[in-house]
Order: structure tokens, then sequence, then C-alpha cells
């Protein structure tokens, strides 16, 4: 094994750890706990056993498995980067709204 | 014809009296919206039934502002309204001439246009024609002066005027709204007074700027 591999493998502890951390907090709901913990264990089998995943390294045309790994990834990340952006404008609107409407009222109530 | 004007204010302390003041003269009510100032302003506005002061607790930006004093206005029945800046830039006693061409029902909405004199900073001064070119190009609305804050309209078009942009792109939305809904627009020249700042808008709102508009033709 690799370092690059036991690298990895601790990553994957230290992730797993921290989603029951936060399903534990009631900061994940069950679905978002178990959606991350199968995460973690797919990266897990992929880095164990890198030929595991041939028959997608074949028929993407892809040649080495720590370039599926990469690939993945980015795809991963441009998904994360667009959830975060509907959500900061969604909550943007909401505290304009309440911030705006908090100034209504705080004057309607004094007259 | 029931009249306010909007001022929308930032840690405007040493203006703030003297311009609601001035514009009270001109208008039914002032709305003083305090967007989150580190000081509220309300403490530096003299007690007037004029005088109505409402107070962001954070900052939301010049646009989101100018949303709460229309719909204070809106909520209190009022028929037009008026933006003015609380930095003193602009003359109150301009406010008249600029509601003439509503109170006549000549127009929905009236721009204030400033001209350019020589105090006016070089980087203003590009901006103001960079802007009014790329809005007449795109939209085909012609306005003189886009990115000038005195400007009234009536109530009744709020619906088809009423802006997203929460910052200081809002002045150039309520132009492209104006245009794409086909209002009845003016233009009356006003002066403005160029005080110790141009710290109002940076270039970087200006770039923003500029990406709203490409923005809003693809919409």
């Amino acid at each position: 094994m690799i370092g690059i591999q036991i690298g990895a493998i601790l990553f994957v502890i230290w992730m797993t750890y921290f989603s029951y951390l936060h399903y534990r907090r009631k900061e994940f709901g069950i679905y978002e706990y178990i959606f991350w913990q199968i995460l973690w264990i797919g990266l897990v089998v992929v880095v164990i056993y890198p030929h595991s995943v041939n028959f997608i390294l074949n028929a993407f045309s892809i040649n080495r498995t720590f370039d599926f790994v990469v690939i993945v990834g980015i795809i991963v990340l441009f998904g994360i980067t667009f959830r975060n952006y509907v959500l900061l404008r969604r909550m943007e609107r909401k505290l304009e709204n309440f911030v705006r409407q908090d100034a209504l009222r705080d004057k309607n109530d004094k007259e | 014809m029931k009249t306010a004007a909007i001022i929308p204010a930032l840690n405007e302390i040493n203006n703030i009296a003297s311009v609601a003041i001035a514009a009270g003269q001109y208008v039914d009510k002032v709305i003083v919206v305090d967007d989150g100032s580190a000081k509220p302003l309300k403490q530096f506005l003299p007690l007037d039934d004029k005088i109505i002061c409402l107070r962001h607790r954070i900052n939301l930006g010049k646009g989101a502002a100018m949303t709460t004093g229309v719909q204070w206005a809106i909520s209190n029945k009022f028929d037009a309204v008026i933006f003015i800046d609380a930095d003193g830039q602009h003359h109150p006693d301009e406010i008249a001439s600029i509601f003439s061409p509503i109170m006549n029902n000549d127009a929905d909405v009236v721009f204030g246009v400033r001209s350019v004199h020589q105090q006016m900073p070089l980087i203003a001064k590009f901006g103001k024609v960079l802007l009014t070119t790329l809005v007449k190009v795109l939209f085909g609305i012609k306005v003189s002066d886009i990115l000038s804050g005195y400007r009234a309209f009536r109530l009744s078009v709020y619906n088809k005027l009423a802006w997203e942009s929460a910052r200081y792109a809002v002045e150039t939305e309520m132009i492209v709204n104006a245009g794409k809904n086909h209002l009845r627009c003016k233009e009356i020249p006003i002066s403005t007074i160029y005080n110790d700042k141009y710290r109002g808008m940076t270039i970087l709102d200006g770039i923003r700027i500029i990406f709203n508009i490409l923005v809003w033709r693809l919409r």
C-alpha cells in the first residue's frame, strides 16, 4: 500500500467520524448521514481496491483510477458549489425580507 | 398628490439632518432609511412629524434601503416618491421641478440628470459615458445620466419598475425596467454638489453594474 492510499484512508476515517458527529448533534438528518457515509465508504473501497472501478475506467476511456477519483471529485465540488450558491442566495433574500419587515414593524409599533 | 422623499443613508451623520429638513419643505413626508449605520441615524434627526426613520439592523445595500422606503410609502398610501442621496450632493429645492412632470401626468418616471462639470471625477465621467452607451445599445433607452440617484416615480407603476438589485446596480436596473415596460420617462437637468467624497461607489461596483446589464439583456 502506498503513502497516498494510507493518507486517503486516514482522511476517510476522519470524515466518517465528523459525519457521525454532525449526525449525533442533529445537524444532519438520517438521509444526509447515510449519503455522506456511502460517499466515504465508496471512496475507501476505491482507494483500497483501485481495480474495482476498472469497468468504469474502460467505459469512459480513463487510464488511471487516480484520474477517475479526481474527475469525480471535481464534479462533486461543482455540484456542492452550485448548491451553496443557491442556498446563499436564498438566505440573502430571507435575511433582506426579515430586516425590512423588522424596520417597518418597528416603525409601525412606535406610531 | 401625496408625495414622499426617500433618503437611503449609511453613516451620514453630518449631512442627514440638513438634507432631511430641506427635503421636508417640498414633500409631505421624508423617509430616512438608515441602512445599518454604526450609530443609529435617528439620534441625528430632528423631532419632526414630517420626518421618519426606518432602521435596518444590518447593512443591506442602497437598493434594499430604497425598497424599504417604497414599501413604507405604499403601505401609507402615498402617490409618488423621490429618491435623494443622503450625502447632500442633491439640491432639495429641485424636488418640485423633478416632480412636476408626474404632477402634470406627463411622465411616470423622472430622472435627474447631472451636467458634466470640472469637479466631477474623471472616473465618474468615464463611467457615466460607458454605462449610458451600453444601456442605449442594449436596450434602446436613452437616459443621459444612468448613475444619478435623484429620481422620482409614480407609485402606481412600482410593480413594473421594481428592482432586485440590493446594491448600486439599482439605478441602472430601474432604467432597464422602465424601458422594458415602456413607462413614460422624462429627464430633468439637476445641479450637483460634489463634496469631500466620491466614496459612495467604487470601480468594482461599476464593473458589477456592467456585468448586470449584460445579464439583464439575456433575461
